[in-house]
């Protein structure tokens, strides 16, 4: 099998609402989908969604690195024809083609569009799912919700809403003021029992992160993500060290460098993981492994604005890792206007959302949305 | 120098701010009845509507003639299927308002003594606009596929009675809304597209009898939380979900940014 022809599709979806954290406000998804055929009438899908604050990444450097590094890297490929004896063996291989563009800038977005769309297309060409290359362990993923960063009112409603939806477990955006008032609405708003996390995004430095942790400890909260910037490895630590709470790391681990300095230092608890984030299926997982070996707690992140395809990946390898603490994604049209899927990938009440058993990452693309809200669509023709 | 449209608009306006300048002075005490809190909401949602730049350009007649085309499918296609949504909003009701859904669905469909089924007045109206046979089964098919998908995706709500009230509340703050636009919207279209009154009989309807139904529909949705037991977070929490985004904008102002909304 070799790809005949690709499309790069530039996204801009609206939000149903707004989604904002203490790094960045949303009103749309900025993301990308790369689309590869066969010439035998497959057809996959790729999503990566690049978050400059997080990577580096924007739909600029994006673009470049399809166009200029990963597409010359598959479009001549002669992928085998006798596949799935042995799924990791496959994720290798595929990996394999896409190394890293030369000159040390990352392009986790664009590798992960690239990788999950000639895996789909590979994998619909046989007619298999993804779960035969990543073989699930459980029957259904139960998804938390997220709270976006507001004051306490909204929150409190946010809140409300997630109860009202089944959901029992959420993490909430905070920033360096107000969080306990936050923390309380929340707690009000989800009821007894809920589990509450909260992601800082790196908006606090080492005192001011221990003070909210100290502060947060009595209020039940079970987990402190990102507390710090990305750079502040040594603080991190120190931190660490000191800090009454599980310490999550989101935007400092993208790479599986990053991941063995975490572990090296002992500088958290947790890992987040997310796909477009970590560069693919395969890092990820990598990365997973890795945080398993070292005693860590696994979470599993999603981008917001991420459409079904990027869901359906999430579901998939969260399915393939089996009992995670945390997991967050496939809100669907709860976030965006309109999703890219036929039927919906969305979780129902409880957060809870089945397999994906159709072939491929088991999205069937709506191409009109596609077409709809693309702001640029790039065709690709092999070198 | 104002048309009669923007007229209307105006009051509509003038009509808003009394509202939430009365309901501000009551900011949300304890006792404030369902009724209230769901009006208030209906009102945000209609001042959203009115704000809207697409509904600014259709509303003063600035719109091209392709924006107008889009928004009548639009609303044909959010309205075609509401005798079956009154017939689901009809079996869950509760003793007490159980009658006058059954006879708004009845009338809907057209088995009342006016005897004009309201899905064939927004099929005429599509042909009046020169969208033909085809236009109509595009509209239809649209239709049909959001009650499918509807019914395919994963609830996110606990038990039906929730369901049914998120539906009640949507159905009544479209009713609500056209017993308050339906006049201006007819308006536009007939200077825009050149539509006679019959074509536009969908939207007399609406704007004359609606105004009783959207009266009714408040009392409705008040004996179904009753009824059911909602509490008034509990209320709360199913406006914030029916509410998440603009309704209205959604269903007739949502179509490919392509679309000429330049004169
Ligand atoms: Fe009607
Ligand atoms: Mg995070």
């Amino acid at each position: 099998m070799r790809f005949t022809s690709a499309k790069l599709f530039l996204l801009e979806i609206p939000f149903a609402a707004s989604f904002r954290h203490s790094r960045a406000e949303r009103t749309s998804s900025a993301s990308a989908v790369l689309r590869l055929e066969d010439g035998h009438g497959s057809v996959g899908y790729g999503e990566g969604l690049p978050r400059p604050y997080v990577t580096g990444e924007t739909l600029e450097t994006l673009r470049q690195a399809i166009v200029r590094h990963f597409w010359p890297a598959i479009a001549g490929l002669e992928l085998p024809e006798a596949v799935v004896e042995d799924g990791r063996e496959v994720l290798e291989k595929v990996s394999s083609f896409l190394t890293d563009p030369p000159g040390g800038f990352i392009n986790p977005a664009a590798r992960c569009a690239t990788e999950l769309a000639v895996l789909d297309t590979l994998l619909k060409s046989r007619g298999l799912s993804l779960g035969s290359l990543l073989t699930p362990v459980q029957g259904m993923v139960q998804y938390a919700g997220a709270i976006s960063l507001e004051n306490a009112e909204a929150a409190f409603r946010q809140a409300r809403l997630l109860r009202l939806m089944g959901m029992t477990r959420a993490k909430v955006k905070i920033a360096r003021t107000g969080y306990e008032d936050l923390i309380a609405a929340v707690r009000r708003g989800l009821g007894p029992g809920a589990v509450i996390g909260v992601d800082a995004n790196g908006d606090f430095d080492e005192t001011t992160a221990l003070r909210m942790m100290e502060a947060l400890a009595p209020l039940g909260v079970s987990f402190v993500e990102q507390p710090l910037p990305r750079e502040d490895f040594s603080a991190l630590r120190h931190l660490h060290a000191r800090a009454p709470l599980p310490i999550a790391v989101d935007e400092s681990l993208v790479t599986i460098t990053d991941a063995e300095a975490l572990v090296r230092e002992k500088s958290c608890d947790i890992f987040n993981l997310r796909i477009s984030k970590c560069g693919g299926l395969l890092r990820t997982l990598r990365i997973a492994e890795l945080g398993r070996r070292s005693g860590l707690r696994l979470h599993f992140g999603c981008q917001v604005g991420e459409t079904a395809l990027l869901s359906a990946a999430g579901r998939h390898l969260a399915a393939h890792l089996g009992s995670l603490d945390h997991i967050e994604g496939s809100y669907g049209e709860l976030l965006l206007r309109e999703d890219l899927s036929e039927g919906n990938t969305r979780f129902g009440y409880g957060g809870l959302a089945p397999l994906l058993e159709g072939p491929g990452l088991g999205v069937m693309v709506r191409e009109d949305v596609l077409n709809k809200y693309a702001v640029e669509i790039i065709d690709l023709v092999p070198p | 120098m104002c048309n009669p449209p923007c007229c209307k608009i105006q009051e509509i306006y003038a009509w808003l701010n009394l509202t939430f300048f009365l309901s501000g002075l009551m900011a949300y005490p304890e006792t404030m009845s369902a009724r209230i809190v769901v009006e208030k909401r209906f009102g945000e949602q209609l001042e959203g509507l009115l704000r809207s730049p697409r509904w600014r350009a259709l509303e003063s007649g600035q719109a091209g003639r392709g924006l107008y085309l889009a928004f009548v499918e639009n609303l044909c296609a959010a309205h075609l299927c509401s005798p079956q949504i009154l017939a689901f909003l009809y079996a869950l009701a509760p003793p007490s308002s159980a009658a006058k859904l059954r006879e708004n669905m009845l009338e809907e469909m057209g088995l009342d003594q006016e005897g004009i089924a309201h899905p064939s007045l927004l099929l005429d109206l599509a042909r009046a606009c020169g969208l033909g046979e085809e236009g109509c089964a595009r509209v239809q098919k649209r239709a049909r596929g959001d009650l499918s998908r509807m019914c395919m995706e994963a609830l996110l709500l606990r038990t039906l009675k929730e369901l049914g009230f998120a539906a009640l509340v949507e159905v009544s703050a479209f009713e609500w809304m056209l017993s308050r636009t339906a006049t201006t919207i007819a308006g536009f279209l007939r200077v825009s597209l050149g539509l006679n009154p019959k074509a536009l009989l969908w939207f007399h309807h609406h704007a004359e009898v609606d105004v009783r139904h959207a009266a009714e529909a408040l009392e409705n949705i008040e004996d179904y939380a009753a009824s059911y037991g909602f509490s008034k977070d509990e209320i709360g929490a199913m406006l914030d979900f029916v509410f998440r985004e603009n309704i209205f904008i959604r269903r007739y102002l949502d179509f490919p940014s392509g679309d000429s909304s330049q004169p």
